[in-house]
């Protein structure tokens, strides 16, 4: 009982997270020395988590949440950029969190890229061939925003481990 | 979840992508990539068209107001006024623009040359002159 | 024991839900800011004063919209009022001078007598009294060049001393003479944009009037305004201004000229010869900052920018400091001097 409770609390909690984390970007300045549309990208920090503690249906729920919401407040161009980048990010970092033992390092990179990869891939389909001549300067932010994401989640494990060890009654 | 958060194994896999991503940015820098040549008569856009792939220059008339007429080049350089029947000949004499921001400007044929670039490229807010 | 592990469980529950709604309340605080402050960019270009007038002004709809509108608006009363071609207060003044006095409105006062210190202040390098001469040459229509006899004539009709402004009532000491404020025409034309976009609720906005540009709020996503500063040989921008915010305007001899006998003459007229002004620049741009002691920065910077192109570098860079006033000066032979207050600010030839 207390298990599938818990599990639907963490979703929740995971779902809030992303949401405010993805909000809070959006409202930051450009990044100084970044490209203008690399973020640093928080909110994949708890998509990986989620993927690799919800498991990849869940996960993957909560990227078409999270897209709904984008196309909800910054219109229909971000709206699918978000639910095209977060479905494929979650399932790259679901995929290597669960087949894989890279480090948090590359799992960060790997989910920033195929994060770029599917807003890229909307925007061609929108916008026409000429936004592929941005895509290699987003593969090189990719490289580092996604160490840092990686190393964030490395940092925040051990706490967000507790709790929803708790909500989920088991131990990490 | 024993992962460690560098792996020094990983590193040449890194360093392909990395590289790719470079040699990538480097053959794609040709031309104004991303950038559309905007002609504008007395407000309304009459013609858009991308540069980044014209392979050849392309010639294009267009009839102003008050009689004036003009012929813009198109190129992946970027645009130009190349001739005019306007005693002003401004727009011709502006050259070429090659930059998000920059324009032409026919004022007898409210005619306007402008370049508009990808909103996420780093771009002029306005120009003086 | 078994209630001590309980204790210790509950309080973390209570913690997770407790954390939970305070995500629940921020989130609900940011969707509702969010949809309250959505920001629109808004573009609008028209013709007015004479120019092409391009603006891109950001707010909370439907601010930038209406407040562009606006400004147009205001640029095209500012135009009756100001220019000798319409039927307005300087048209009125010229077609009385000699005679009464004739009364102009507040602003176009103020406008004027911000304008005549210029005048003094340039040693009358800028003079608003110069139309007699730039309609004999009529850069606008036919430019020819005038003879020597008709120019003297003309010349005795020009000087900013003879101009009566006592309040908002001006004449002119003469018949025959005219004012003529297009040198600062576009500059007055962004005052009036930033006027208007002040009384909105519009976050920023860039206007640019022909070549003289208004910024005003802080750029939508951070930085500095990126303006383009044009290369006097033709082909396209020279390098980039980075301002935070302000007027600039530029007078270069290459905007507007003629040929006659193998010799070029440009538009930019030396009050005191009646000639094209001949000072060795091909180009003066004049950036007045944010917060000058002055009600018409935009126009400053546009008669500003003519006065210190017939002035030359010299006494242009000394003008310019008397006012805190910046710029960018290129001569013939293609060397380019920037004032103290522009270093670090101007980048040539970047970006493309």
């Amino acid at each position: 009982m207390r298990k599938k409770a818990g599990f639907a609390a963490l979703s929740g909690l995971l779902a809030a997270l992303v949401l405010t984390f993805s909000m809070l970007e959006g409202m930051l300045p450009p990044l100084p020395g970044m490209p203008p549309g690399a973020k640093l990208g928080l909110s994949n920090v708890v998509m990986m988590y989620a993927a690799g503690s919800l498991g990849l249906p869940w996960a993957m729920a909560l990227a078409v949440i999270k897209g709904g919401f984008a196309l909800l407040t910054r219109g229909v161009t971000a709206g699918a950029m978000s639910l095209s980048g977060g479905l494929l990010s979650t399932a790259c970092a679901w995929a290597v969190l669960k087949k894989t033992r890279a480090s948090f390092a590359l799992t960060g990179i790997c989910g920033a890229m195929a994060h770029n990869a599917g807003q890229v891939l909307v925007a061609f389909w929108m916008m026409g061939p000429a936004v592929l001549g941005y895509a290699p300067v987003l593969i090189l932010a990719s490289l580092a925003t996604g160490a840092l994401t990686g190393a964030v989640l490395k940092v925040s494990l051990p706490q967000v481990e507790r709790v929803s060890g708790f909500l989920v009654g088991k131990k990490p | 979840m024993e992962r460690r958060l560098f792996n020094p194994r990983e590193w040449p896999v890194l360093l392909v992508v990395a590289l790719a991503a470079v040699i990538w940015l480097a053959l794609s820098r040709s031309g104004p990539g991303g950038t559309r040549a905007i002609v504008e008569r007395g407000g309304e856009i009459v013609l858009s068209r991308e540069l980044g792939g014209l392979k050849a220059t392309e010639t294009v008339e267009i009839e102003g107001e008050n009689g004036v007429s003009l012929r813009v080049e198109l190129s992946e350089a970027g645009a130009r006024v190349s001739e005019t029947n306007c005693p002003d000949r401004t727009c011709q004499r502006t050259g070429l623009i090659a930059r998000a921001g920059e324009s032409a400007v026919c004022l007898p044929g409210r005619i306007v040359l402008r370049l508009e670039g990808p909103k996420t490229g780093r771009k002029l807010d306005a120009e003086t002159y | 024991m078994m209630t001590d592990e309980r204790k210790a469980r509950l309080p973390l529950g209570k913690r997770a839900i407790l954390l939970g709604l305070v995500f629940a309340m921020v989130l609900a605080g940011l969707i509702i800011w969010q949809f309250l402050g959505r920001e629109r960019e808004y573009e609008l270009t028209a013709f007015a004063m004479g120019s092409y007038v391009q603006q891109t002004v950001w707010g909370r709809e439907p601010e930038p919209e209406a407040a562009a509108a606006e400004a147009v608006q205001g640029i095209e009363e500012l135009e009756r009022e100001i220019s000798w071609r319409r039927d307005g207060g300087v048209a009125h003044v010229n077609s009385q001078a000699g005679g009464e006095p004739v009364a102009l409105s507040d602003s176009v006062g103020e406008l004027l007598a911000e304008m005549m210190e210029l005048c003094e202040r340039s040693s009358g390098a800028l003079d608003i009294t110069l139309g007699p001469v730039m309609g004999l040459w009529d850069f606008a229509n036919e430019p020819r060049l005038p003879e020597a006899g008709e120019l003297a004539e003309r010349m005795a009709l020009v000087g900013w001393q003879e101009v009566e402004l006592t309040g908002d009532s001006l004449s002119l000491g003469r018949e025959g003479m005219s004012l003529d404020l297009g040198a600062i025409g576009k500059g007055a034309a962004c005052d009036m944009a930033l006027g208007e976009y002040s009384r909105s609720q519009v976050q920023a906005a860039v206007i640019a009037v022909g070549g003289s540009v208004g910024l005003y709020g802080h750029k939508h996503g951070g930085g500095d305004w990126q303006v383009g500063v044009r290369d006097p040989e033709g082909s396209g921008s020279l390098g980039v201004l980075s301002l935070p915010g302000g007027f600039v305007s530029t007078s270069g001899s290459y905007e507007k000229y003629f040929e006659q006998d193998g010799k070029k003459y440009h538009h930019i007229l030396d009050p005191r010869t009646g000639y094209p002004a001949e000072s060795g620049l091909v180009s003066v741009t004049v950036w007045c900052p944010p917060g000058m002691d002055v009600k018409y920065p935009g126009a400053l910077s546009d008669g500003l920018a003519t006065a210190c192109f017939v002035l030359g570098l010299e006494d242009g860079m000394e003008l310019l400091e008397s006012y805190g006033a910046e710029g960018i000066f290129i001569t013939e032979g293609g060397d380019i001097t920037i004032t103290e207050g522009l270093e670090g600010r101007f980048t040539l030839g970047e970006g493309g």
